[in-house]
């Protein structure tokens, strides 16, 4: 009781001293939440002959393509990450580092570079089938390789690149496992097999479960990759809804469904992670133990090659391929250059503004323990759960209602991406605020200093490794971003990641490429510096 | 940490630097350096029209390019504060639903006047560029010449079952085809002809340009396509052959690629110039011989395709086009093509 009361008035200082802060982070939470709101409002508005259509004949076909698809992806991403994830920790296969390394790099690699990559090798007309039928003396029609655009096809290609979502998580809980567990139960008598299913499939469940989800969200909420895979998705119906037809009351009922999937999805992730703390221990006593491959290590090496021949030697060999072809016939024109400063300058305008917004927001969350607060807070993170063709949909809406002057300028275009991309900006700054004390603040304001002040000099530098990391990962995040971009981008104004789209649509890949190449390699870079600074 | 503060506000100044002054460029040079296109074009073909147009008149364009529709749509969205100048479309019925939505800007000029009537709107809002036909195309590998559909309604014929290529149903061209077939054949034979060509399992593709890829490699055997990409195919050396369809019976469709002129354009005098530009000679015979397209001014030849007054083609108005836009959609989707 005296504990509870004592707790409110610390939350009423709180209140007073930070006060614009709490307005601001209030308005800001408001405002992530308006497209979504404007789409919902939009879809309830929509004639129930136009529901009633689409709950007949789309929604039931969209939704059993969109999730098969995102379930299977899932598991067989969760088979590749779990064989890479245990050959790499879990054993003494040789080039560890290295591997591990390789093993996080797809994703670097945006999904709709790499799927026009395979296109061309494996597509019913690409390289591979060609060469096979001349072999045989037959045409393409009739060796009939289709597998690329079928359900599997696009399955494996999904979770080629999607697969490190769950490794880095897998890796992470492998590597946690209390090694004394492990001998216990061998020295009890079980076998390996034994100990794995009763001991290490427990506590490893939850990570590939957690990290499944989000390549299923992945899967869901993908445009680019989707509709070169000529696969029915709705996302790729939405798509066509925004471009090809003169009502928007389709897009707007197929969005909120979409919607309401991913966030089931989500919960589902959200209600695993929570309850995970219960299993691991984070103070292993013993590290995890390391088993001999013996007479498997050879085997084992092939196959962790021959992963790594379809996640990353396929496509960066097509890409450099491609451009190789590209630079010595003189695609890469002045035209060239400007994209890429473009690109880069939108990057960094937007992870600045991100994080100067994200701030105040996240110190706020973090340290006001207010229950209305709590649950307006969280309206901030809607952009996470909102694909960007959605978020797009939801931006030309509000712009052209509130604001048509600034509809179709940078300014609409970086407010749609503040909405996207502010929950991993917040995520990353709110991760290393709870592990800080607000003892420091709270020290510094009785010596007097104003709440600015104390915050610029204080938290700011303590948290430094969060906002850098928040700020890269919104940088990387909007030079990879397609659909909104393409369509929200003011009129000339053109991405590297929308040339590489326009071009490789058109079959243009010599010119596609070399922008292809310069974006995996920025993302390569960025991951890089991620993964030593966690 | 005075110092992360003020790294980023010094990136921001620098960055909005930048941009401002790009766009203070814009503003200061004035109107009369600068056009802004919207165009439903491939880009290989448009850029050297858009290059030449620069070379000539010193103006600089700066040229977004996209699907028809969904450049309509941004129009449509932008009614109050128009962003480009010039729409380029590759359909008639897209220019004509805009021209109806009260967004294009009455246009006449000597040129213009020239045109031939039937081919741009009676005020002059939207006039044609360059002309085209729909065909069939085939892989001569994959199909003999016995075999040969003569009709756009042998498609529905099973021994085509997931061989064809079409476009999506949101293809303005594709769209404008529908449109005229139920201009001959009525509502009911349309629906009809739809979920039958449906049931024979075509293969939707994103673009004309994946159409012509698909037969040319034989991953295909026909495609339901516009006549140039047939040329287009056919000069990268591919085995590819063309059927003008219905030649003894409907007749095909004709459509046009068209200009119009944005109410609201802020470089008017460049957007009529652009205009003007598109339909002089020279241009013309850029669309013949760069894309094999059917020129619309008198006096200029085609270049290996067949010229219009030697096809067959279904008697609709152009104008009709955009009137029937809305329900050739309704009906599409009805039949749930993808």
């Amino acid at each position: 009781m005296k504990n509870q009361k004592h707790n409110n008035g610390t939350q009423a200082l709180f209140r007073r001293t930070w006060s614009p802060f709490i307005k601001f982070s209030l308005l800001i939470s408001l405002f992530s939440a308006l497209p979504l709101i404007y789409i919902l409002y939009q879809a309830a508005g929509a004639s129930i002959e136009s529901w009633s259509k689409l709950l007949k004949a789309k929604i039931p076909v969209l939704l059993f393509n969109t999730i098969s698809l995102a379930l299977v992806t899932a598991a067989i991403a969760s088979i590749i990450a779990f064989t890479l994830a245990w050959l790499i920790i879990k054993t003494d296969l040789p080039f560890k580092k290295t591997f591990h390394w390789l093993a996080a790099m797809p994703l670097a690699i945006p999904v709709y570079i790499a799927t026009f990559t395979y296109i061309t090798i494996l597509g019913p007309a690409g390289a591979i089938p060609k060469l096979i039928s001349n072999i045989l003396n037959i045409t393409v029609l009739e060796l009939k390789f289709n597998f690329i655009y079928s359900f599997m096809g696009v399955a494996l290609i999904f979770s080629f690149f999607t697969y490190p979502y769950i490794y880095l998580l897998l890796c992470n809980s492998l590597k946690n496992i209390d090694g004394n567990l492990e001998d216990a139960s061998i020295s009890s008598g079980l076998k390996l097999r034994e100990t794995f299913r009763k001991v290490i499939l427990p506590l490893i469940t939850p990570s590939i479960f957690s990290g499944s989800l989000l390549v299923i969200i992945y899967v869901m909420a993908d445009f680019g990759a989707i509709s070169m895979l000529r696969f029915e998705s709705f996302t790729r119906v939405i798509y066509l809804q925004l471009i090809g037809r003169y009502d928007r009351a389709s897009a707007t009922i197929l969005s909120s469904v979409l919607v309401l999937f991913i966030y089931i999805f989500l919960w589902i992730e959200n209600y695993i992670r929570t309850r995970k703390t219960l299993y691991t221990s984070t103070n292993t006593q013993k590290s995890s133990k390391v088993y001999k491959l013996n007479k498997w290590k050879i085997p084992c090496l092939l196959l962790v090659l021959i992963i790594f021949t379809f996640t990353l030697f396929i496509p960066m060999a097509t890409l450099i391929f491609w451009s190789a072809k590209g630079v010595f016939s003189g695609v890469l024109s002045i035209n060239f250059f400007k994209y890429v400063t473009d690109s880069l300058l939108l990057s960094l305008i937007t992870a600045t503004v991100v994080t100067l917004i994200a701030l105040p927001v996240s110190f706020v969350n973090t340290r006001y323990k207010n229950n209305l607060y709590k649950v307006i807070s969280k309206l901030a993170y809607t952009g996470y759960a909102l694909p960007g063709i959605i978020t797009a949909l939801g931006t030309i809406f509000i712009f052209n209602r509130f604001l048509p002057g600034l509809y179709k300028t940078l300014f609409c275009l970086i407010a749609a991406y503040v909405i996207k991309l502010l929950p991993q900006c917040l995520q990353s700054q709110e991760n290393t605020l709870l592990q800080l004390s607000s003892y420091y603040e709270d020290t510094s304001l009785t010596l007097g200093y104003k709440p600015w002040t104390s915050l610029r000099k204080v938290t700011i530098p303590l948290m430094k490794g969060g906002i850098i990391s928040g700020w890269v990962l919104v940088f990387i995040n909007v030079t990879k971003e397609l659909p909104a971009t393409l369509l929200l981008r003011p009129p000339g104004f053109d991405t590297m990641a929308v040339r590489v789209w326009i071009d490789a649509s058109e079959g243009i890949y010599t010119s596609a490429s070399p922008i292809a190449l310069l974006l995996i390699g920025m993302s390569m870079l960025t991951m890089k510096f991620l993964m030593k600074y966690k | 940490m005075k110092k992360i503060i003020s790294i980023f506000c010094t990136t921001l100044l620098i960055a909005s630097f930048f941009f401002g002054c790009n766009s203070s460029i814009k503003n200061s040079e004035n109107k009369s350096k600068e056009l802004v296109i919207y165009s439903g074009r491939k880009e290989p073909l448009f850029i050297p029209i858009v290059k030449k147009f620069e070379e000539k008149t010193g103006i600089k364009v700066i040229l977004h390019s996209g699907e028809t529709p969904a450049l309509a749509n941004a129009i449509l969205e932008e009614k109050t504060n128009p962003k480009a100048d010039v729409f380029i479309a590759g359909d008639a019925g897209t220019l004509e639903k805009l021209n109806m939505e009260n967004v294009l800007l009455p246009n006449r000029s000597n040129l213009i006047d020239d045109l031939d009537p039937k081919f741009k709107a009676e005020n002059g809002s939207w006039v044609s560029v360059s002309a085209r036909a729909r065909i069939i195309m085939y892989n001569t590998n994959l199909v003999s010449q016995n075999d040969l559909p003569k009709s756009m309604l042998d498609l529905t014929d099973p021994k085509w079952k997931g061989q064809i290529g079409i476009q999506l149903s949101s293809n303005e061209s594709f769209i404008a085809q529908i449109t005229a077939m139920r201009h001959v054949m009525g509502d009911v034979a349309t629906e009809k002809y739809l979920r039958d060509l449906k049931s024979n399992n075509p293969v939707s593709l994103k673009s004309s340009t994946d159409i012509r890829k698909a037969v040319g490699s034989g991953e295909l055997k026909l495609g339901m396509t516009n006549h140039y990409y047939y040329f287009l195919e056919k000069h990268e050396g591919s085995p590819v052959g063309i059927i003008y369809p219905d030649q003894d019976s409907l007749g095909t469709t004709i459509n046009i690629s068209g200009a119009g002129i944005l109410k609201g354009a802020k470089n008017l005098e460049n957007a009529k110039l652009f205009v003007d530009f598109l339909l002089g000679k020279e241009i013309q015979k850029m669309f013949a011989e760069l894309n094999y397209e059917m020129p619309v001014m008198e006096g200029v030849e085609v270049k290996e395709a067949r010229p219009m007054s030697q096809i067959k083609s279904i008697d609709i108005k152009l104008e009709e086009l955009g009137k029937e836009l809305d329900n050739t959609i309704n009906l599409m989707e009805k039949v749930n093509l993808p």
